[in-house]
């Protein structure tokens, strides 16, 4: 075996009960050594993932709202649930699941755990932890937290599960790297943990550059090259910004010779098999099941010959061959001339309401010429836009369906096909419901189903149909058994050697997927028993090249079958690379073609097993990539909007998962399959609380609970009255914002509706008011805003004053209607006090506004509050307090990423200089250059008339001559009228003193004329002319100082 | 008047629609800034983006974006070479 490719070692310590619980990973228990059968359930699972992994008692309710939020009987599934997992973990005489009325906690007792152990383990100094132990560590962190186990419509559990799995993630990762520290003299042994940290962190810079180094050490002078190609390309797309210098190209080996490890590596190599050639004689086709053969030669018999046959459900375990039975229908019916309408579902990650009927039914729409039923089906068709006014209802949209179907019966019989039934959606199976107790000629349909045994009672509305369609007599369930002996021996044909046979069928227990794994991987594998399906799937992907493993990765992150295009753009790749990868894994059998130019897994294992094998920050720049492709195609086809919100929240991109979650559930309401809409509702509320306060999370928290109230109008969902409370609070933030439009409104009316709803007439009435004010407010709210800032905006540029007195005022006059406080309102009263000279009016004007920014989370706006304060306090002499405004300025710069902010520093220099410390000239130097380097020019004017009087004050007249003038410069460029006054005044303060012996005189002799008009002067500009004038050149403060 | 440049890139490829309400938001602010925009170049990808205004000082462009709202990395004042 390679260097590479040996395991990591382990360790396992044996408890005392033999239990053994593995939470990294796929959740798994071994009693004694071996697994033990967990339930199929994944909620059932999570559950036990979540208690374990917690391990505090955990109230009933808690646990409903984590996992069972939904139009079922959430206590009763949380006891089905308990019974299932107490024989899992319970002893006769230890009970680690106590659960009494109100709460369930887990004991872990003796047993091992591995996130237990782990923490016992690495709990200190890592550097100080034996090497051994931290490569038992490395290979105990081997999977992703309860993989597999993703309920992203269990938003609660899914943030939970998300934020642990960063948690382990991130110890991985620094475990994997003290490991590649502490082997740095053996890098052959380091090799397989550099490369586990590549897997870990893709995108980080310093594992690639160790990887590259690593292999350049061992001589691997090719594969260094490739993988540093690789990895800047990688780094340079996703990361958008130059490599800091941790990935360099590889240098020359230190050692000439391969080593050991190196030889022995290259002659497994070339030994190796070619991939996808199977050793076993594999025959083609189906295998056994004669007897479901026959029911389904029946079954269509009877549809051609008027028989009305009950339907077919083919139930069994994944892997067992019900797909490849409802191929053999397909094949079968279209043999006898009926017509085949099929189509499968996907589990539900997404939120695509009857995604399976719009799959099937595609064709058919697009072939219809009544116009009537094309529009009533158009909700089915992409990129038709639906009649926006339509008054349709769920029941014309399905009474449309069936007329369809009727209207083709009447050409040719029918073979309805759904496969993966597990996964349907609730509309989708109201509608399999509605159409096989409607349709008109039932003797010309046949409905084909199949559906995974045991995770239908996972599925509320699969187990509602399948049950329905039971009792009624409408489909005939068909269990499918594991292949016999002689089915095995047929599948392998007659060459293949019946000691294999025997061994085979021993390890695949009759699954035929599992044979065919075997089959695949070729005698090798039948000699290393104990390796299950996911092994001999893991197995097979590992064998592809790059390209195609890169592809088959990037395909198992999308939700459902895909459309090549759709990857390409994720991949960026080119069109005739992508088909030429996609046909290489079409012939190796793990891709097949799905119709409509779309293609999906051989089988759904496969993608699920590919997937597990992805490390979180992998997962999270693929689905990056596939939400920036879908992002695009979702503004054409709103039915993608599910699929964009499952993307973008796996990659953690939540503001777009909000959005999207909204598109979906508007979506799914237009197309009246409301639980899908509450559905989208809900994972996008868990977005939400990622999102920072502000006025946007205020409107998207509204748009998603319309999204729950116009579903909650259906009378099977039952909404719970804390929705009320979000709701009412969700419109208080709102409006504390400041959000006054139609979204407030909408507010206002989902409290009305709310309340009538609850028989609160007068409640309802007082809400419908306050809606209709608020709809009338909209645009005095909006005016009021637009007169605020561009009178605040006209002070600060001192451009028409008696205009800005004009505007705010107007603004004052709305506002108080309104009962409303507007940031940029008080940040203008204290922009005109100022120039009044009222310090005190100023700086208290300018403390509301800055709370209201902070309040609002406007950053920018805190920030220049700040900036007013600290200058406000500078000429009131508060040379503390300026400070402090400085240090605040600094924080928020830092806060939004800005970095420091040069005119903090240089006001913070101005008030140290003014408050009569020591000049700190150097300072005053770096604060001036940075101002400039930032191009502010008033503020530099700001500053610099502010030296230019402390020295005038001094007797400097060179520096202050020299001040003032650049501050001239500058303020005129920028048009600050009270600077240019300030500057003009202080230079013909100066021009006006006696020079002495050696210095020079100013040009020109300045002075502060053409300034008559006091109202178009601010007070600062007033006093300095009046000084100039006065022949004074020593400043006295301003009129009146703040308290 | 200076040439002051905008630099701005985004996490996902703006419309047009997008860009155009980008213009429409800060129109209103140019004025009061003595601001002129000149001329934008976007990259292929629409993943970068580059603005031109004259205006007296770089500040007074960075004012009229976060009065519009408008996202940028960086703004700086430059000389055009032709």
């Amino acid at each position: 075996m390679s260097v590479e490719t040996r395991r990591l070692p382990t360790r396992s310590r044996k408890p005392v009960s033999g239990l053994d619980i593995r939470l990294l990973g796929e959740i798994r228990i071994l009693r004694d050594g071996a697994p033990v059968a967990l339930p199929a359930s994944k909620r059932t699972r999570a559950l036990l993932g979540f208690l374990i992994a917690t391990a505090t008692s955990q109230s009933r309710q808690t646990l409903c709202d984590l996992l069972w939020e939904g139009p079922d009987d959430p206590r009763a599934a949380l006891r089905w649930s308990l019974t299932k997992l107490r024989p899992l973990v319970n002893e006769d005489h230890f009970e680690r699941l106590n659960a009494d009325r109100e709460h369930i906690a887990f004991t872990p007792g003796d047993a091992l755990i591995d996130v237990r152990r782990l923490g016992a383990m690495l709990g200190g100094d890592f550097q100080a932890v034996a090497l051994s132990a931290l490569e038992e560590a490395a290979a105990m962190l081997h999977g992703e937290f309860l993989d597999g186990l993703d309920l992203p419509s269990c938003y609660r559990f899914h943030h939970w599960c998300v934020a642990e799995r960063e948690r382990w993630g991130a110890l991985r990762r620094r475990v994997l790297n003290v490991v590649v520290d502490k082997l740095s003299d053996e890098p052959d042994r380091a090799l397989p943990y550099a490369r586990a940290m590549v897997s870990a962190d893709p995108l980080s810079e310093a594992a690639h550059g160790r990887l590259v180094a690593l292999l350049a050490l061992l001589g691997r002078r090719k594969d260094a090259q490739d993988h540093f190609e690789y990895a800047r390309a990688l780094l340079q797309r996703e990361m958008g910004a130059p490599l800091v210098g941790e990935l360099r190209p590889p240098t020359a080996p230190r050692r000439a010779q391969p080593n050991e490890s190196s030889k022995a590596q290259a002659s497994v190599a070339a030994s190796r098999a070619p991939a996808l050639e199977p050793s076993i004689a594999m025959a083609t086709g189906l295998f056994g099941r004669g007897a479901e053969q026959d029911a389904v030669r029946a079954a269509l018999a009877g549809l051609i010959g008027d028989g009305a046959p009950p339907g077919l459900l083919f139930v069994g375990e994944p892997g067992i061959g019900k797909s490849r039975l409802m191929d053999f229908v397909a094949q079968e019916g279209a043999r006898s001339g009926v017509r085949i309408v099929s189509a499968r579902c996907f589990e539900a990650e997404a939120v695509r309401p009857y995604g399976c009927w719009a799959d099937a039914l595609r064709a058919a729409i697009a072939a219809q010429s009544d116009p009537k039923m094309r529009r009533d089906l158009a909700f089915f068709a992409p990129l038709t836009d639906a009649p926006r006014d339509d008054d349709g209802s769920r029941t014309r949209l399905f009474a449309a369906v069936t007329s369809l179907l009727t209207s083709i019966c009447t050409t040719s019989p029918i073979v309805l096909m759904i496969d993966d039934l597990q996964w349907i959606d609730e509309g989708s199976a109201s509608l399999l419901h509605y159409v096989l107790r409607t349709v008109v000629a039932p003797s010309r349909l046949l409905f084909v189903g199949s559906a995974r045994t045991d995770e239908i009672d996972d599925n509320p509305w699969c187990k509602r149909v399948v049950g329905a369609l039971a009792e009624s007599g409408a489909v005939k369930r068909v269990a499918l058994a594991p292949l016999g002996d002689d089915d095995v021996a047929q599948f392998f044909g007659p060459d293949a050697d019946a000691r294999e046979i025997a061994e085979a069928l021993r390890q695949a227990g009759g699954n035929p997927l599992f044979l065919t794994e075997l089959a695949r991987a070729g005698r090798l594998a039948l000699a290393m028993p104990g390796r299950n399906l996911d092994a001999l799937i893991d197995a097979r992907i590992a064998r592809l090249d790059d390209a195609a493993r890169e592809l088959i990765v990037y395909a198992s992150a999308t939700v459902r079958d895909f459309k090549p295009e759709l990857l390409g753009a994720a991949m960026d790749l080119p069109e005739a690379r992508l088909l030429e990868r996609i046909d290489r894994l079409e012939r190796g059998g793990l891709l097949k073609p799905s119709g409509e130019g779309r293609f999906d897994f051989a089988h759904d294992l496969i993608r699920q097993t590919t997937y597990r094998g992805l490390s979180q920050p992998r997962r999270r720049l693929i689905h990056r990539q596939i939400a920036r492709a879908l992002d695009a195609a979702t503004r054409e086809d709103p039915a993608l909007a599910g699929e964009l919100a499952f993307h973008a929240g796996a990659a953690g991109e939540h503001a777009l998962a909000v959005r999207a979650s909204i598109a979906a559930g508007e979506y799914c309401l237009r197309l009246f399959a409301n639980t899908a809409a509450a559905d989208a509702a809900d994972r996008g509320l868990g977005h939400l609380q990622q999102l920072p306060p502000g006025l946007e999370r205020a409107r998207a928290h509204i748009g998603l609970l319309k999204v729950k109230v116009f579903a909650a109008a259906s009378p099977g969902i039952r909404a719970k009255p804390r929705f009320f409370d979000e709701i009412q609070k969700a419109v208080q933030t709102a409006e504390l914002m400041g959000l006054r439009d139609n979204d407030a409104t909408l507010g206002w009316h989902m409290i009305s509706w709310w309340r009538q709803r609850r028989n609160d007439s007068s409640g309802a009435r007082q809400a419908i008011l306050l809606a209709e004010e608020r709809s009338r407010q909209g645009d005095e709210f909006a005016r009021c805003q637009q007169l605020a800032s561009t009178g605040r905006c006209l002070l600060e540029v001192e451009f028409d004053i008696a205009r800005a007195r004009g505007f705010l005022g107007e603004a004052e006059r709305i506002a108080a209607g309104l009962t409303q406080n507007f940031v940029e309102l008080d940040w203008g009263r204290g922009l005109i006090a100022r120039w009044d000279g009222d310090l005190m009016a100023a700086q208290a004007a300018m403390r509301r506004a800055l709370a209201l920014a902070r309040l609002r989370e406007d950053r920018w706006r805190e920030m220049e509050c700040l900036v007013w304060m600290a200058k406000i306090a500078i000429e009131g002499g508060q040379f503390d307090e300026a400070g402090a405004s400085c240090d605040e300025i600094d924080t928020v710069a830092a806060r939004i990423g800005d970095g420091p902010a040069p005119v903090a520093d240089a006001l913070r220099a101005i008030a140290h200089t003014l408050s009569g410390a020591d000049e700190r000239p150097q300072e005053l130097k770096r604060t001036l250059a940075a101002l400039r380097a930032l191009d502010d020019k008033a503020q530099l004017a700001y500053v610099l008339n502010h030296i230019a009087a402390y020295r005038l004050e001094r007797g400097h007249r060179e520096s202050a001559l020299a001040a003032a003038t650049e501050a001239l410069g500058v303020a005129e460029a920028v048009k600050r009228a009270t600077e240019i006054v300030v500057a003009k005044s202080l230079l013909a303060c100066l021009s006006s003193l006696p020079v002495d012996k050696g210095e020079a005189a100013p040009a020109s002799a300045m002075r502060a004329d053409g300034f008559d008009d006091d109202a178009s002067l601010s007070a600062r500009a007033r006093v300095w002319r009046d000084r100039s004038r006065a022949g004074s050149a020593i400043p006295t403060p301003v009129p009146t100082a703040p308290s | 008047m200076p040439c002051i440049i905008v630099e701005r890139t985004f996490e996902l490829p703006p419309s047009d629609d997008d860009l155009t309400a980008a213009g429409i938001r800060e129109r209103p602010c140019l004025e009061l800034y003595n601001v002129a925009w000149r001329r934008s170049v976007i990259s292929a990808d629409r993943l970068r983006m580059v603005c031109q205004y004259d205006a007296p000082d770089a500040e007074s462009v960075r004012k009229v974006q976060r009065e519009a709202g408008n996202a940028f990395d960086r703004v700086w004042a430059g000389e055009v070479i032709e």
